[in-house]
């Protein structure tokens, strides 16, 4: 009787917790939409259709389900920055990795790392109809009816949409002149669409319960507090470092040069944030800069040593299946009369390098 | 009353599942890189870990104690401990998708963690009461928690620290866990 209570208590448990699961999961909303609407957040909204999909909606959902996340020109390198970090670094790296659905979108311009873009009206064939004032979403286009337009540069994000606008077709898309003189104001303008959006390192902040009045705020608000180089970091800084030209670098996304500048030989000691007068956590900023930068030079490390491995395999492959066509061959050539030996070997000769080409081809 | 605070010091220090005990060892090294999502997965596993050790206790001296049963005790917890994992994947799923994404395949994992069984099987085993179970469970699962943000945050600070080759990655890891288990055995004799 026992034998058969015993499975009865098991299935019985597994049954209820089984119908328990499929009643919950009617009840919840589906968990992809929450995503994409955050992912949607990050987006800079111009509907300009670059990333090669239709919007900015569909291309959260796509980023929901897994595309690459430096797909949009007009947020650039700081939206690209956003969702790596709302969805995690790992996952960031496996959505970039292997470009998986490069057949679905037929013309993405910009894979995240070239050159920023910026439109030109070509003066000398403008015919001032005003039509590109009209369609560019961040009114980076100055002129009036009848007048000679042009664009401004600091506030274009290049995202085309002035192009068919045009009747004339005198609008080109340039490289931004300088980005690194002008760094830091398009990166404020840039920050306009991100700000609104950006989520908190904690992921758990969407839970209700979740420690939404963190005591971080008066912080955070200090890090991006003006430096007014007053200097006093570096007359403190025992490694006779310099703060605030670390600041700056890092302030204006350039850590391989902080780091050139022996970022890593910071101790963080907090003595910089101690005379800091308008109290700027240096050190907790360095600490977070030097992390990053470890985990990059990681990545790559790996990345690099998976690149040996590969090569290492694939030429083992290579010159395994070469000898064994040696071997064959030999045996072949035993195996035959001697005048036909000749031919024997010229065969060989042309099978191994049929087999060597076929190697060579990129799998 | 002070029974069940020397349980829930015990549970939480002295006994620590993570350093004294060494059970969920797999978590305590692979999520623990950086914080943020060692803040969401503490947070799951000690959801996981309290629910399950109730409904074990409940399950233990409702069914299996009245049928005899006893000895499918392993089994019915293993089976009881999925199910309540994928309650919250699916409650995680709906509400933060963002953590969801971030804990990835760790989340299932908590079902193999080994913490989460040991918990409802020493509680089954040492035949407590369901406030005593509670309190044991809640001690645990506060522990695991707080061993596994202490360890991520020196991770986070490790990263940057100017070590020797030889060093980087697991073995400072490995090395820096020993010293905290070191550090942990100063709590014995405290319950």
């Amino acid at each position: 009787m026992s034998i058969l209570i015993a499975p009865a208590v098991l299935v019985g448990i597994a049954l209820l917790l089984g119908a328990g699961l499929v009643w919950v999961r009617s009840r919840l909303p589906e968990g992809d939409h929450a995503l994409a609407d955050a992912i949607d957040a990050l987006l800079p909204q111009t509907q300009c259709a670059q990333c090669g999909y239709p919007g900015c909606r569909p291309y959260a959902e796509a980023v929901a389900g897994g595309a690459p996340l430096d797909l949009c020109p007009p947020g650039g390198k700081e939206t690209a920055a956003a969702l790596r970090h709302l969805l995690g670094e790992d996952a960031g790296e496996a959505a970039a990795a292997p470009q998986p659905s490069t057949a679905d979108r037929p013309t993405a311009r910009n894979g995240g790392e070239s050159p920023e873009l910026v439109a030109k009206v070509r003066e000398a064939e403008c015919v001032g109809c005003a039509l590109c004032i009209k369609a560019c979403p961040v009114d980076a286009i100055i002129g009036a009816p009848g007048f000679m337009h042009a664009v401004l540069e600091r506030h274009c994000t290049g995202c085309e949409l002035c192009l068919p606008a045009c009747p004339v077709d005198c609008i080109d898309l340039i490289p931004a002149p300088s980005p690194e003189a002008s760094a830091s104001p398009t990166a404020a303008h840039k920050g306009r669409y991100t700000a609104l959006g950006r989520l908190s390192g904690l992921p758990l902040r969407h839970l209700k319960s979740g420690p939404s009045s963190r005591p971080r705020a008066p912080q955070a608000a200090s890090k991006n507090a003006p430096c007014i180089g007053c200097n006093r970091c570096e007359e403190v800084c025992p490694e006779a470092l310099a703060p605030q030209h670390l600041l700056r670098l890092l302030r204006a996304g350039q850590s391989t040069q902080a780091a050139a500048a022996d970022l890593g030989k910071c101790i963080e000691c907090r003595l910089c944030d101690r005379a800091c007068p308008t109290e700027i956590p240096l050190a907790g900023i360095f600490h977070g800069a030097k992390g990053e930068l470890a985990r990059k030079s990681a990545r790559e490390a790996s990345a690099a040593a998976a690149k040996a491995r590969f090569q290492t395999r694939k030429d083992r492959l290579a010159r395994q299946a070469a000898s064994a066509e040696a071997r064959r061959a030999e045996r072949l050539v035993r195996l035959l009369d001697r005048p036909s030996a000749t031919t024997a070997e010229k065969f060989t000769e042309q099978t191994v390098e049929t087999t060597l080409q076929a190697d060579a081809r990129p799998i | 009353m002070t029974e069940l605070a020397l349980i829930l010091l015990g549970a939480l220090l002295v006994n620590n599942f993570v350093l004294a005990q060494f059970l969920g060892l797999c978590p305590f090294m692979g999520v623990t890189k950086s914080f943020a999502p060692t803040l969401a997965m503490s947070a799951a596993t000690a959801f996981v870990l309290t629910l399950t050790a109730i409904a074990c206790h409940l399950v233990q001296h409702g069914l299996l104690v009245p049928l005899g049963l006893e000895w499918l005790r392993i089994i019915v917890f293993i089976v009881v401990i999925a199910g309540v994992v994928q309650f919250t994947e699916l409650y995680l799923r709906a509400v933060s998708p963002v953590a969801h994404r971030r804990l990835g395949i760790y989340l299932p994992l908590i079902t193999t963690n080994c913490a989460v069984l040991g918990v409802a099987l020493l509680t089954a085993g040492q035949g407590r009461s369901l406030p005593g179970t509670v309190m044991f469970a809640v001690g645990a699962a506060a522990g695991f928690g707080l061993v596994l943000m202490m360890f991520s945050a020196i991770r986070e600070r490790l990263l940057g620290a100017d070590l020797p080759a030889a060093f980087r990655g697991a073995p400072i890891a490995l090395v820096t866990a020993g010293i905290l288990s070191l550090g942990f055995l100063g709590f014995a004799g405290l319950g």
